[in-house]
């Protein structure tokens, strides 16, 4: 449990905050102990323990912004972006995420999981994380050009299909459309 | 052309908001943009996906993520909690509501997965107490012996001797089978060690292992279970006779071991 939260909390705050990467992981630990009985299946801890420490980063990025410009308010990072010198502090901040609670997002989490499986998820991480190219995924996986881009459509779309399921996940993704 | 269900439009587009598109295939992409209108909402729409799944993905991972150790300053904070929270082992009337029973109820509203049964339940209960009153387990080994004829010499216990005058080796017997499937079975993530003889046996009883590990003996010709080890800076060693049958003297068992691990 303990390195699902860190890796979240490291992903968050380790750029703009690296300092309370372990307390934030320690804080949604402890948040995360009430909420163990709302468990069905043991499956479900991580994904839920990964949307704890998610949103706790996200407020405590947002209390740092909003400290930041002396006003002690929490703000939107919609609002942030653009306006100041730390526009680029609020870009690596801002998530279309950031708008689910812990319920929705862990419900993601778990559909997801569900979904990729290995070869495919590390096709996606090559793409998405790596910056890798369609040739050079294909040459390290032993796969044709063509199938690196049909498994990224099909991960594309399982993104799709879970958004569709969720209203709010929908109206997150029509914002950023905006 | 169905442009949300194009391969070629899709490809094109994927590498021109990855920045890894070469000139042909910008302007490919730039003439489909002009000649379809539903392409361009298609591109921006993929846009705002791959957003979504640049977040997504770190959190999917995380799940399995494995390095990183609990820090030790922080322990005691959060088994203060856990005992706010979840009770201590003793105190019944404190974990009463988070037990089993009570996520049966919430299994049973409408639209819950049926397919959980009781069973997993419980262990799902088992795993996240100890798990959340401890940060991990000791690790079990459990150890049989194979054969039965060759183990107690004369003044054995009745039982032994019984057994003794078995000719089949015990470890080919449907007995020995079932004992192992019954150890297995109540401690899933066991490794079993099968000895030949008990000269094998005692000395890896008597081996001093790593600090974390109990050992379950199956003495099957002596009429007993051994369980010993050391967890938490206490040590165990505790005979249970074989009075009825193994399997309930294997619940007597785990349910020790449970209180003691938890404690």
């Amino acid at each position: 449990m303990w390195p699902t939260l860190l890796a979240v909390t490291q992903h968050k705050l380790s750029q703009i905050l690296p300092q309370d990467v372990e307390d934030v992981a320690i804080e949604a630990f402890e948040e995360l102990v009430p909420k163990v009985h709302k468990v069905k299946v043991v499956e479900e801890l991580k994904p839920l323990a990964a949307s704890i420490a998610h949103n706790r980063a996200v407020s405590v990025l947002r209390a740092h912004f909003a400290a930041k410009r002396g006003a002690g308010q929490t703000q939107s990072f919609e609002s942030l972006k653009g306006t100041t010198e730390d526009s680029s502090e609020t870009a690596v901040a801002e998530s279309p995420l950031d708008g689910l609670d812990q319920a929705e997002l862990s419900g993601l989490i778990s559909h997801l999981l569900t979904y990729f499986h290995p070869e495919q998820r590390a096709i996606l991480n090559d793409f998405f994380f790596d910056g890798l190219r369609h040739d050079q995924i294909a040459s390290k996986h032993g796969l044709a050009i063509g199938t690196v881009g049909v498994y990224l459509k099909r991960g594309l779309e399982a993104v799709r299909r879970a958004v569709a399921r969720q209203p709010k996940l929908l109206k997150e993704l029509e914002a950023f459309l905006r | 052309m169905n442009i949300m269900n194009d391969q070629r439009f899709f490809d094109l587009a994927m590498k021109a908001i990855a920045g890894h598109a070469m000139d042909a295939e910008r302007a490919e992409l730039d003439e489909l943009l002009a000649r379809e209108p539903k392409s361009k909402t298609e591109f921006v729409r993929l846009q705002a996906e791959v957003r979504f799944m640049r977040e997504l993905l770190p959190l999917v991972n995380a799940t399995e993520a494995t390095t990183g150790e609990f820090p030790a300053y922080a322990r005691e904070r959060l088994q203060t909690k856990v005992r706010q929270t979840l009770g201590r082992p003793e105190k019944a009337d404190q974990l009463k509501q988070f037990q089993p029973k009570n996520v049966l109820q919430w299994e049973q509203m409408p639209g819950s997965p049926k397919y959980h049964g009781k069973k997993n339940r419980r262990s799902i209960w088992s795993r996240l107490t100890r798990f959340f009153r401890g940060t991990s387990l000791p690790e079990i080994q459990v150890g049989i012996l194979e054969r039965s004829d060759i183990i107690r010499g004369p003044g054995s216990p009745p039982m032994a001797r019984a057994k003794s005058r078995h000719e089949e080796p015990f470890s080919q017997t449907s007995m020995h089978r079932d004992a192992t499937n019954l150890l297995k079975q109540t401690w899933r993530n066991a490794s079993v060690h099968s000895f030949a003889n008990t000269k094998e046996l005692t000395d890896w009883e008597s081996e001093s292992g790593k600090a974390a590990t109990v050992k379950i003996i199956y003495d099957q010709p002596a009429g007993e279970v051994r369980v010993l080890g050391e967890w938490n800076g206490n040590t165990l060693n505790k005979t249970f006779p074989i009075d009825r049958d193994l399997s309930t003297t294997l619940k007597l068992i785990k349910n020790y071991l449970d209180h003691f691990i938890a404690a």
